[in-house]
């Protein structure tokens, strides 16, 4: 350290010291397959398109050109000047065309007409994949088994990730002795920690315990965690408060007689750990809610949690998108209840500029959901072992290439059909796993899609570790 | 070595930038980490300077500014990456689940709270300034040198900085304090 830092510099300096001093396994590799990928740009194009951080390097770039190089970047910039006066000509002369710049749409230039554009699907807002994340991860093995209840607790009709609080339920979903639910949402929506019965419904003994009606879920409101501790404790009552922590972000405890609960704040999001007494002690409560709090991770943060039954993870997206919870049985396919996919942003239909992504689990002998064919019908890749899954892909995608890949330790493989189909297939838990994505029907996009398979391979979490993703060269299909 | 490295980088010798890059990756990555204070923004961030390095690396006329070039390759990657993220807070590093005692005071969870608050006020230039003065041990020339910025500009953003983030120190000074007197 400096010598000639003062005690509050030398403070600072230790906290800065506070933090990771290595990458994370996979980051490298990941950076240099996206590199390998990548042309080296010439001096003259770099120069021409802007080198990003160069800063004066650019300046000498310039003294090193030659009068060729300079002769085509003024011919170019001349160009350019002269096509920009040309095209403000044509505006002046015919102002009825209006082009409307959509980054990622390839669509016909808008004519503006007097119907109302549907404000579900602002045109010019492409959703920057850069900002997906996956969120937080429960071990099963602890509480096993999670069940979201999306319906039930105010969720949308198709989805559990939609702008409301979403809850996932250990163990019994409803008044069972040491139930506990985890739930997120915003600090408007705030974060589900109860549920007071219907009056009207069917358990009126459990009702007049409760107060009034109508009943459904009691939320807890705050932008910081101190604030949600307040709601928490005019609710459940006064309690005894304890300090922890996950990932250095700081987690308020608080058991009383009634209930035992976690609340924090994660980029913006409210998160709630509830243990309700039911009859056990509260120590119990205590023990059981800190094994969850160990198991929470955290890889960037997000609105959504959600927890398959035998698998326990958890997909989130920031605020510029969602997932879309897809129950195979419902709609759009007549299929089972044994597997589950959840569809990044409104694409369930598959029908708009945006790349369809979706993580998904399945039973062996129903599959892991890996797509939709134009009609709608959902694509599943079968089997107990990763050569079986690759068999159904190729079943699927015969022109497909494989590469393997080292999963957290699983056997994986990240398959590519060349017509852009790609997805990341796995077994995790003794089931089929996949991560996959699709082009969407016309548009483009920031990402390949295998960049963006392996960008959530590498986010995932998976209980007790970190995924190592690795990669080694393709191999051919067959 | 290094500048034979990047010589060979240059001419498209992907193995070579390999070299590079995996000699930096640990120090791009605890910098971007405690500019961005997100891990996941962080690895983002360093990928991203990467990419612009190996793309770029044509333009580098003189190798034995690598290590400035790929800094200042950083700061601009951890610049659009807060810019990305702008409409949310800043997170708190991502480390392993570490549990306090029972006996921890909710106090310490308001004195980070205030030092995170003092950071996300800071612009990623002061940040990376203050991690280059406070983690990397660097001087202010040697700051002002790498980032290409007069050294007047290093001390003031140190400066800054550093008076941004007095009152939580201070606070957390004055607990420790309170807490030795108190054994």
């Amino acid at each position: 350290m400096n010598d000639s830092f003062g005690p509050i510099e030398r403070r600072l300096a230790s906290r800065f010291r506070e933090g990771p001093s290595h990458a994370p396994s996979g980051l490298l590799d990941a950076a240099l397959s996206s590199t390998r990928r990548t042309r080296q740009r010439s001096e003259l194009a770099a120069l021409l398109l802007g080198t990003p951080g160069a800063g004066p390097r650019v300046d000498s770039g310039a003294r090193g050109l030659t009068r060729l190089q300079l002769l085509l970047v003024a011919i170019l910039a001349g160009g350019l000047v002269a096509g920009i006066l040309v095209a403000g000509a044509i505006q002046l002369l015919n102002r009825a065309i209006v082009i409307i710049p959509t980054p990622t749409s390839t669509t016909p230039p808008i004519v503006p007409s007097t119907s109302p554009i549907p404000s579900s699907r602002p045109l010019a807002t492409p959703e920057p994949v850069a900002d997906l994340a996956l969120g937080l991860v429960l071990d099963p093995g602890i509480d096993a088994p999670w069940s979201p209840q999306e319906a039930l607790w105010g969720g949308h009709e198709m989805g559990l990730f939609d702008n409301v609080a979403q809850v996932a339920y250990g163990g019994c979903p409803q008044a069972c002795d040491g139930d506990i639910s985890i739930s997120s949402g915003s600090p408007m929506e705030g974060v589900i920690v109860d549920w007071i019965p219907d009056c009207a419904g069917f358990e009126p003994q459990a009702c007049a315990s409760f107060g009034d009606p109508p009943g459904g879920p009691v939320r807890l409101h705050g932008a910081s965690t101190d604030e949600l501790a307040g709601a928490w404790v005019d609710y459940f009552g006064q309690a005894d408060a304890f300090a922890r922590s996950i990932s250095s972000a700081p987690v308020v405890v608080l058991s009383n007689g009634r209930a035992t609960g976690a609340v924090f704040v994660r980029q913006g999001q409210a998160f709630a750990l509830t243990v309700h007494a039911r009859g056990s002690s509260r120590s119990d409560q205590l023990a059981r809610l800190d094994r969850v709090l160990q198991d929470v991770h955290f890889s960037g943060a997000g609105p959504g949690v959600y927890t398959d039954g035998e698998l326990g993870f958890v997909v989130s997206a920031l605020d510029t998108g969602r997932w879309t919870l897809v129950h195979p049985g419902w709609g759009f396919d007549g299929g089972d209840d044994n597997s589950e996919a959840f569809w990044f942003g409104d694409c369930v239909d598959n029908l708009c500029s945006k790349p369809s992504i979706s993580i998904s689990s399945g039973d062996p002998s129903t599959g892991a959901i890996v797509g939709r064919d134009k009609a709608g019908v959902l694509l599943r890749v079968k089997g107990n072992s990763v050569s079986a899954l690759r068999r159904a892909w190729l079943a699927l995608f015969p022109e497909s290439t494989f590469e393997e890949l080292d999963l957290d330790g699983r056997p994986a493989v990240l398959a590519a059909d060349p017509h852009a189909h790609v997805a990341l297939l796995s077994i995790v838990a003794g089931r089929p796993f996949s991560i996959s994505a699709q082009p969407p029907w016309f548009g483009s996009f920031a990402l390949s899609l295998e960049e963006q398979v392996r960008r959530f391979a590498r986010q995932l979490y998976f209980p007790a570790s970190w995924p190592k993703v690795t990669t080694s060269a393709p191999t051919p299909g067959a | 070595v290094t500048t034979e490295l990047v010589e060979r980088a240059r001419r498209g010798d992907h193995a070579a930038f390999e070299q590079l890059a995996a000699a930096s990756i640990d120090r791009l990555f605890a910098l971007a980490s405690r500019v961005l204070r997100d891990q996941a923004a962080a690895e983002d961030a360093v990928q991203e300077a990467l990419l612009r390095a190996w793309r770029d690396l044509r333009v580098l006329r003189d190798p034995e500014r690598w290590d400035a070039w790929l800094y200042r390759l950083l700061l601009n990657a951890c610049r659009d990456e807060q810019r990305r993220r702008r409409r949310k807070p800043v997170a708190v590093l991502a480390q392993a689940v570490d549990r306090g005692s029972v006996n921890d005071h909710v106090d310490a969870i308001a004195r980070r709270d205030e030092l995170e608050r003092g950071l996300s006020h800071l612009t990623v230039e002061h940040r990376m300034a203050l991690a280059m003065h406070f983690f990397l041990d660097m001087r202010p020339g040697e700051i002002a040198n790498l980032l290409g910025i007069p050294e007047g500009t290093a001390v003031s953003r140190i400066h800054y900085g550093s008076r941004a983030l007095r009152a939580a120190v201070e606070a957390d000074l004055r607990a420790t304090a309170t807490s030795g007197a108190a054994k």
